[in-house]
């Protein structure tokens, strides 16, 4: 069953056509994973699925429902978690905090408290610091915060953009392992990477992404053994 | 406006002046008349700070204030004449400018607000309260008022009097600020890292609108004082500062004619509302509530965005042949190494985007500095601008150490640089933004600007066609007159470039000129960064675009996570496991 | 050393006033980067509203003097409480007329469009309750209170009570509350707080509410002490703009203690000199921002190129 889909997608900032039609589907159960270079117009997919870029054309279906031009805070409700490029986290705010933050949506007390045990136990390092100010984490670990920030929300789709950025190598194989879990657990995931050979690994699906268009597409195996893929990357 | 244009207005304005005694005014419409000149007069200066310099002031009746206690203090308790007390009014004025700028220049926003109220109300309280100086509410009696051989001015000479002072204001105003002393003041405004970037200081600009507009403003306070004959406390108050602020912003700040605009109507509103005092506050009100949000410009604004519709001017043509930065024979080719990175470190809280860097770059080489997203790049570049001060390590330039310098002197030392996110000028010319480029090398002095000396016009002509010919070299020409920000995206990304060259830098620093552009631009692209070389340019710069990485830099520095992981000739960069790791991710979990 | 206690007690109430609406300053400016500079005119309905209900109560006309009997603390705390309702519902009207426009347009726009609903405000004011004050008597009557041989007004002894415990009420409820932490993810992050399910502009109206009301609160607690008029705003409202930004705009904490410092030196100058008192305090002002531009304890800001 088909729960995200998109057809056509433009999105415009000021003079720059950011996106020029874009058009994708993500089926339930599925980790799809879209990778492309810098400034291929990953994030800016992401934030218009997430309600944070105004969407110019086209069109964005979710669960069977049109949800283009929705704003950020009804995406949740309507089970879209979204980890953003950048993490985001709150960083005035205690790890404990960000996480309840994550839940904002929730009205079920009881369910939170279980989620929050829950994902400090895949966390382990988040539980340890759970009093600590997110400001204060290391870059890993405000991106293990971010993600479990954003599957507090119970989403049914999670956004992962860009969880890679900036991360040292070994801190990169974590988040990946984390990924997989997730994965193996049933979650719907749509990944944002620039880190190709991983995020292929992990997904079913996968699309290339470069200056706003979509240039190839297939299973993350087959794009993997593709030799344009690195050259989307490193120059012909 | 056309010069045509501007010096019929003017003769307009005198030959009007000139014909007042025969319009049958009585004294309350020469009253009007002359409250509509100081009401400019005022706000003529304070315009340059809001609507060029870009800084609110709500303090400004202090410095009204300046300037009319001294016109007082200096004829009734120094004895000096009227004619010296004026000067000595507007010498005082420029003091106590410098005196507000210099809390004022270090804070923005909200802090800068309550620097200049806190400003006015200082000196409020001071004329009420220190009555054996100021004599409080009881006031100044008898202040001298200028004579011209010996006959005592009227009510028409007044008149007269504030309209000659309105028009040399006017045509020193004008003259300042077409040339590089406006531009600057409007790069201050508009995009103050780009502003540094190329040399301008900050500070210095702002202490200097802040200067001019005290000085207007003290002159205008000064023949207040000395047409009424008398000044007491009551004149200067909040309400003063605000009205001040509303003829400039309802006017049009920004405008050269926006505080006139903003002075007779407001002068006339004033005068028609008196009698319904509650009428008269609410218009106030209602003013500064609505007109910004429906005129974001202004009168001025409005009106010029009517004229637009009909007229369109060419602009002048210089009369000089100019000179490209790009054609200039290219000096003998430097050699050695012109910047020297050691150890730079940096971090916020717990993210550190520059680790322990260190290496150099080669005087005549195109280098590229690539790496992932978030890997620490731009801070890299924003440290070697001086847009970022570093927490460790030593940058030097030329045997020069720049750490500890602001960017406007990196600037001047010959670094030069764009930014990831365009930061052009807007709301000027493409030619605008190029002299803004070459502000280092426009050489005018301050006093030449205000009065227009023909030695300044001289090399503004230099300076604006050699800004035409660098336009022109890179195919921006056509465009030199129309609005940054109205060019396409990838012009605008060229216009950059081109502004960055036009300060003839040694070391230019590119970040990201191929963000947001198509094949065919960056292709271009390529072949002005070949034609940069060529000139003698040393280039740095930030790509994704590995194709044109590989095809124009001679030497590649790698940053992952904030640490330089590999440097070298491009064909052996990309073959290094490292790099391809970096980039694509670890091929371990592949397999995995 | 009586008249240092005396002083003393009249700068604490004084800068309890100014610890509350600067309060308010801090929690609008930290989700939207702006504040009401016009706040001072919210003080005004906030005594005259509540003070004119009392009146129409005691069967008088809307404007007048009431007397001790009239003013019982159950009158009072009625009276309160519409102030607070009605200055904070103002407040909406605040956010769609001045603010929302400008907001995150950059520029000091709002500013000047604050000021002008203010100016409206007060001449609104000035059409309903004319240019009179009126002498508002403090619940807790006017008899002085000895306290260690100095004389203390009661309201003002009720003024830093209510004060401090709106504060650390406040304080508590930005950091505890799901309300509290969500104002406080708008305010860090406006996009993050979308992500999570936060609907910023409520917030955002909310933030305008509490800071309204609380000028409202401010405005009826003073009353007592500097009679009900349409003019008391200006200068109160100014110094807690100071206080605001002498202890930090960015910070809750900073503009309660920049109050209490601001109307403590300002007691203890005028002790000494009191012509002296708006002097030495902007002066103390442009001093603290040179040193420390973001305040005592604001943030400092970095700026992203």
């Amino acid at each position: 069953m088909t729960m995200l889909a998109i057809e056509g997608l433009k999105v415009r900032y000021g003079a720059v056509e950011a996106l020029k039609g874009i058009s994708l589907s993500v089926g339930q159960g599925e980790v799809v994973t879209l990778i492309g270079g810098n400034g291929a117009g990953k994030s800016t997919l992401m934030r218009a699925i997430g309600g944070l870029a105004k969407v110019a054309a086209g069109s964005i279906r979710f669960e069977g429902r049109d949800v283009t031009g929705i704003k950020g805070h009804e995406c949740v409700r309507l089970g879209i978690g979204h980890s953003p490029e950048g993490r985001m986290v709150f960083g005035d705010q205690s790890v404990r905090d960000n996480l309840m933050l994550g839940a904002y949506a929730r009205r079920d007390e009881d369910g939170i408290a279980n989620d929050m045990e829950r994902y400090f136990g895949i966390f382990p390092r988040l539980a340890e610091r759970q009093d600590q100010l997110a400001g204060t984490l290391s870059g890993g670990e405000q991106q293990m915060l971010a993600i479990a920030r954003a599957l507090m929300s119970r989403p049914k789709l999670l956004l992962l953009d860009e969880p890679s950025l900036g991360l040292a190598p070994l801190i990169v194989r974590e988040v990946f392992s984390v990924i997989r879990r997730l994965r193996e657990e049933g979650m719907t995931i749509l990944l944002v990477e620039q880190m190709a050979n991983q995020a292929l690994a992990v997904a079913d699906r996968a699309y290339v992404i470069e200056t706003g268009t979509i240039t190839l597409e297939g299973t993350g195996a087959e794009l993997l053994r593709d030799e344009r893929v690195r050259s989307a990357y490193l120059g012909a | 406006m056309p010069a045509l244009a501007h010096a019929i207005g003017v003769a307009v304005l005198v030959a009007a002046l000139a014909l007042v005694p025969y319009l049958g005014f009585n004294d309350f419409y020469l009253q009007i008349l002359f409250t509509i000149g100081v009401n400019y007069l005022a706000a003529a200066g304070l315009n340059v700070l809001v609507g060029y310099a870009g800084q609110k002031s709500l303090g400004h009746a202090g410095l009204f204030a300046v300037g009319a206690y001294i016109a007082a203090i200096a004829n009734i308790e120094w004895g000096l004449s009227p004619w010296l007390s004026l000067v000595l009014a507007c010498g005082f004025g420029a003091i106590f400018g410098l005196v507000i700028a210099m809390p004022s220049v270090r804070v923005s926003g909200p802090s800068l607000a309550m620097v200049t109220i806190g400003f006015g109300i200082v000196v409020e309280k001071i004329a009420t309260e220190w009555t054996d100086i100021f004599k409080g509410q009881a006031g100044f009696y008898g202040i001298g008022a200028p004579s011209i051989a010996g006959t005592s001015f009227t009510n028409l000479h007044w008149v007269w009097f504030v309209g000659a002072l309105c028009i040399a204001t006017h045509l020193m105003l004008r003259s300042l600020l077409a040339g590089r002393y406006g531009r600057a003041f409007l790069a201050v405004q508009m995009a103050e890292p780009a502003a540094q970037s190329v040399g301008i200081s900050v500070v210095r600009a702002k202490t200097l609108a802040f200067v001019i507009s005290a000085v207007t403003c003290a002159l205008a306070g000064a023949v207040v004082a000395q047409q009424n004959q008398y000044f007491n406390s009551d004149f200067i108050t909040f309400n003063l500062s605000i009205f001040l602020l509303v003829v400039v912003i309802f006017g049009g700040s920004g405008s050269l004619y926006g505080p006139l605009f903003g002075a007779v109507i407001l002068t006339l509103l004033d005068a028609w509302l008196a009698r319904w005092p509650a009428l008269q506050h609410f218009t106030y009100g209602a003013l500064l509530l609505f007109s910004l949000y429906l005129m974001p410009n202004g009168i001025a604004g409005a009106v010029s965005g009517l004229a637009a519709r009909w007229r369109r001017t060419a602009p002048a043509l210089p009369d000089v042949v100019g000179r490209s930065v790009l054609s200039a024979a290219s000096a003998a080719p430097a050699s050695g190494e012109i910047l020297i990175v050691k150890d730079l470190y940096k971090a916020y809280g717990g993210i550190v985007p520059v680790r322990n860097v260190s290496f150099a770059i080669t005087a005549g080489k195109v280098h590229a500095l690539i790496g992932p997203n978030g890997a620490g790049k731009t801070t890299l570049l924003n440290l070697l601008s001086g847009h970022v001060a570093p927490d460790g390590g030593s940058i030097r330039f030329e045997g020069r150490e720049t750490v500890g310098f602001p960017a406007h002197r990196v600037a001047g030392l010959g670094i030069a640089r764009t930014f990831q996110n365009l930061k052009l000028f807007g709301d000027l010319s493409a030619l605008d933004n190029v002299l803004l480029g070459a502000h280092l090398h426009i050489e005018t002095g301050f006093a030449a600007a205000l009065l227009g000396l023909p030695s300044s016009r001289q090399v503004e002509a230099r300076a604006r066609a050699d800004a035409l010919a660098l336009l022109a070299d890179l195919g921006l020409g056509e465009r030199a007159h129309e609005p940054a920000k109205s060019l396409p995206y990838g012009l605008q990304r060229r216009l950059e470039i081109a502004r960055a060259l036009a300060s003839q830098p040694k070391l230019l620093l590119l970040d990201e000129p191929a963000a947001g552009l198509n094949p065919q631009e960056t292709h271009e692209l390529g072949e002005v960064i070949r034609r940069i070389q060529q000139a003698g340019v040393t280039v740095l710069l930030i790509e994704h675009h590995m194709d044109l990485v590989m095809g124009i830099s001679q030497h590649v520095l790698v940053l992952d996570y904030g640490a330089l992981i590999a440097e070298g000739r491009p064909e052996a960069i990309r073959r290094d496991p490292k790099v391809v790791t970096a980039y694509l991710g670890a091929d371990e979990d592949v397999a995995a | 050393m009586t008249a240092f206690l005396q002083a003393l007690a009249s700068g604490l109430a004084l800068g309890a006033i100014y610890g509350l609406i600067a309060l308010g300053f801090n929690i609008t400016y930290a989700t939207t980067k702006t504040f009401n500079f016009g706040q001072g005119a919210f003080l005004v309905p906030g005594s005259l509203v509540g003070v004119s209900l009392l009146l129409l109560a005691a069967g008088k006309p809307h404007f007048g003097n009431l007397t001790q009997a009239e003013m019982t603390m159950s009158a009072y705390v009625l009276a309160t409480i519409a102030s607070v309702v009605v200055v904070g519902a103002i407040g909406i009207a605040l956010y769609y007329c001045a603010i929302k426009p400008f907001v995150g347009a950059g520029g000091l726009n709002w500013v000047l469009s604050t000021i002008g609903f203010g100016i409206i405000m007060q001449n609104t004011a000035l059409a309903i309750w004319g240019p009179a004050s009126i002498a508002v008597p403090s619940p807790l009557g006017s008899d002085v209170w000895r306290i260690a041989g100095a004389g203390i007004r009661p309201q003002e002894v009720l003024i830093a009570v209510v004060a401090v415990a709106v504060m650390v009420g406040l304080d508590i409820v930005l950091r505890k509350t799901r309300f509290g932490k969500a104002l406080r993810a708008v305010a860090f992050n406006p996009q993050a707080a979308a992500i999570v399910g936060i609907n910023v502009e409520t917030i955002v109206i909310l933030a305008f509410v509490i800071s309204s009301a609380l000028a409202g609160l401010a405005g009826i607690l003073i009353a007592p002490i500097t009679t009900a008029s349409v003019f008391i705003g200006l200068g109160v409202a100014l110094k807690a703009f100071s206080a605001a930004i002498v202890g930090g705009l960015t910070s809750p904490r900073g503009c309660m203690l920049g109050g209490f410092l601001l109307g403590v030196v300002e007691a203890l100058v005028g002790l000494w000199r009191a012509e002296m008192r708006e002097i030495t305090i902007f002066l103390l002002i442009i001093i603290v921002l040179v040193v420390r531009p973001s305040g005592l304890m604001g943030a400092r800001s970095v700026e992203k190129i």
